[in-house]
């Protein structure tokens, strides 16, 4: 394996030189290399085939609390120059932030060992690699019932490699390879169109589970024919992890990060060390962790980064802090800071859910009148501060009476709040062996959860 | 009264341009017509596909480096023939929505629900108070066809930088022109029901 550590430390090193020279107060530098590759399925063909290579430059320069940043993808010597040049002048125009004292300083990281986090096998597969996937995936699939009509999907996988730096002395550099597979299948009867959905994820791309994922997503399929609408109301209802992980999400973004917090817009607000939800409810953020699939050890200002507990038997224990954040609370920064979307904040974003013991067989043999529900659709905050959020159920959703399940529904909309449907968990499921998404949560069985919408086509 | 169109050549708009990724010179085609789906975005491969005579040219990619997909330009909703006043003024019992801050909308585009900034109560044409954190929710088809009013003289090109789209995905900037619009028997409301119940909040 061919590693350029040295070759970003230097591109950064130049940038902090040419900051320093054009008397920025502090600078901080990401400079990273990636290269991705993706085959996409649709109608049970390959139709796509991409790769991309990266290299990747942003700079953020203080003028004392102005700040500027730029993000080039040029490596030459001048062009760095330039965007640093482009970053001071920006920050000479932009308004002050009070809250802005100071970048963070360097910390003592726990690195994971590299052979944890770099996986040849992912960084040098080809497209017929990709391609034997795919053939796996569409013979997987359509084994599973003759009415199965499509395979659609995308097959990935990439290696990247970055240094964060600043002008107090941090130096960090990490390096990691992704892969995923997900799946829709669709199935028709001649009278309905159904899907169904699956997916995994795992640094290392031989150890996708590449016919799990299709056969579980034709299953969903084949078993959507039927389908109804129920009227919106209260529901019992069983959250399949990649639903639950979907909730999550938004809990840890509008929740637990204390931008949000200190904005007023989290739904915790003043309510930290109150018991808000359930006892069955443990919830908390460990990048370490070797179940969560994405594993890292710091944050994208270079800090360590740490566990964090975030509810502890129903009762909200701690946000996620980075920098700016906790210098404006008075505490240390907790190594959550993310660039997300345009924005520098914090976010829990390795989350696990504590699981319990419980099978999906049990829980649907549990409920009376509910619903399953196998992941949502465009899931967003409606009101953040009461914990409101909006989502459309996808790929395989059922009614479930007195036990047994009894048709597949048509889309359904929830609108509920976290704060209350969260209050009671009736049963917890075990960890999936597939890593359908980016954190490590279980199935949920809850005794309200609140459908506002329901199609009838 | 519904007429939505894809307009890739308004001055200023976020969705404005010269040609598209495939060389494809901005146009603009109806999407709606009279309350009729007259058309597709679309690209030269699929304009062939579906028996248009050219493509729409709706193919953007955010970066060289990115496969064009076909997306939004500026889709707009075509001013009406009403005064926005006039509007407000007859509507009997209804509520004035401004400026969207929470959207989703299913896999296939039917059932939809927006949260916005603020609202005011109409009672017999006029403003009265103020509605916090209000909502509507809708299934498309039904929503425009419940349209009954369109203002012509508050239509303005706005627009949105983040819209996302395709795996990998690209970010773009898109338009969206539009007025004060009336629709009837909007369902409105929905958060009220996710935290009456339990007495919890």
């Amino acid at each position: 394996m061919v590693y350029n550590k040295e070759l970003l430390f230097e591109k950064a090193a130049i940038a902090l030189r040419e900051a320093d020279k054009l008397g920025a107060s502090q600078a901080e530098v990401l400079v990273s290399l990636s290269e991705g590759a993706l085959t996409r399925l649709a109608n049970s063909i390959i139709d796509q085939n991409v790769a991309e290579r990266h290299a990747q430059f942003s700079i953020v320069v203080y003028d004392g609390k102005k700040k500027g940043s730029t993000s080039v993808e040029v490596f030459d010597k001048a062009s760095l120059q330039e965007a640093v040049a482009t970053a001071v002048k920006i920050a000479k125009i932009s308004p002050e932030n009070k809250d802005f004292k100071s970048i963070p300083g360097p910390q003592p990281l726990k690195p994971i060992p590299f052979k944890e986090l770099v996986f040849k096998k992912t960084k040098d597969a080809t497209p017929e690699e990709r391609a034997e996937k795919a053939m796996l995936a569409i013979e997987s699939a359509h084994a599973i019932d003759k009415r199965i009509k499509a395979v659609a999907g995308a097959i990935s996988h990439g290696f990247s490699e970055r240094v964060i730096v600043n002008s107090l002395g941090v130096e960090a550099y990490a390096a990691g390879t992704y892969s995923n597979i997900n799946i829709t299948v669709l199935a028709d009867d001649g009278t309905e169109e159904t899907a169904g959905w699956s997916a995994d994820n795992n640094r290392d791309f031989s150890k996708l589970h590449v016919q799990t994922v299709a056969e579980k997503a034709a299953r969903k399929a084949a078993d959507g024919f039927g389908m109804k609408n129920i009227e919106p109301g209260d529901y019992e209802v069983i959250l399949e992890p990649a639903a639950v992980a979907g909730f999550m999400f938004f809990m840890s973004y509008f929740g637990f990060s204390a931008l949000m917090y200190q904005d007023y817009i989290s739904f915790i607000r003043d309510k930290i060390g109150e018991k808000l939800f359930s006892e069955k409810f443990t919830m908390w953020d460990d990048a370490y962790d070797p179940r969560i699939p994405y594993r890292t050890f710091f944050d994208d200002e270079g800090q360590p980064k740490t566990q964090l507990e975030l509810v502890q038997k129903g009762v909200v224990k701690n946000l996620a802090y980075d920098t700016l954040t906790a210098i404006k609370d008075g505490v240390t920064t907790t190594g959550h800071n993310a660039r997300f979307r345009g924005r520098s904040l914090p976010i829990a974003s390795h989350i696990l859910v504590e699981e319990g013991t419980v099978s999906l067989e049990e829980m649907i043999s549990e409920t009376k009148n509910g619903i399953l529900v196998t992941h949502f659709h465009y899931q967003n905050a409606v009101n953040p501060t009461k914990g409101i959020f909006t989502g459309l159920t996808r790929d395989g959703t059922w009614l479930v009476k007195n036990g047994e399940i009894q048709f597949p529904l048509r889309t359904l909309r929830y609108t509920d709040s976290a704060l209350r449907f969260l209050r009671s968990i009736d049963l917890l499921g075990k960890y999936s062996e597939l890593n359908d998404s980016q954190f490590k949560v279980p199935a949920m069985k809850l005794p309200s959860f609140r459908i506002t919408g329901s199609q009838k086509e | 009264m519904v007429n939505i169109t894809a307009d890739s050549t308004l001055p200023g708009g976020l969705g404005t341009f010269g040609y598209d990724d495939e060389g494809v010179k901005a146009k603009r085609v109806y999407l709606i017509k009279d309350g009729l789906f007259v058309g597709y975005q679309s690209s030269r491969e699929t304009a062939l596909l579906i028996g248009l005579p050219e493509s729409s040219a709706g193919m953007r990619a955010d970066s060289p480096q990115k496969l064009p997909l076909i997306r939004m330009v500026n889709i707009n909703l075509e001013p009406g023939d009403w005064k926005r006043d006039e509007l407000i003024a007859e509507t009997k019992k209804g509520i004035l929505m401004s400026t969207n801050k929470s959207w989703s909308i299913d896999d296939k585009r039917l059932n939809f629900q927006f949260g916005t900034e603020i609202a005011w109560e109409i009672v017999n044409g006029e403003i009265k108070g103020l509605i916090k954190n209000p909502t509507y929710t809708g299934i498309t088809p039904e929503f425009w066809g419940s349209l009954d009013g369109v203002s012509k003289d508050d239509w303005r090109l706005w627009g949105t930088p983040n819209c996302g789209k395709g795996q990998p995905g690209q970010v773009m900037y898109t338009g969206h022109g539009c007025s004060t619009a009336r629709f009837q028997n909007v369902r409105v409301g929905v958060t009220k029901e996710a935290t009456a119940a339990n007495g919890v909040q």
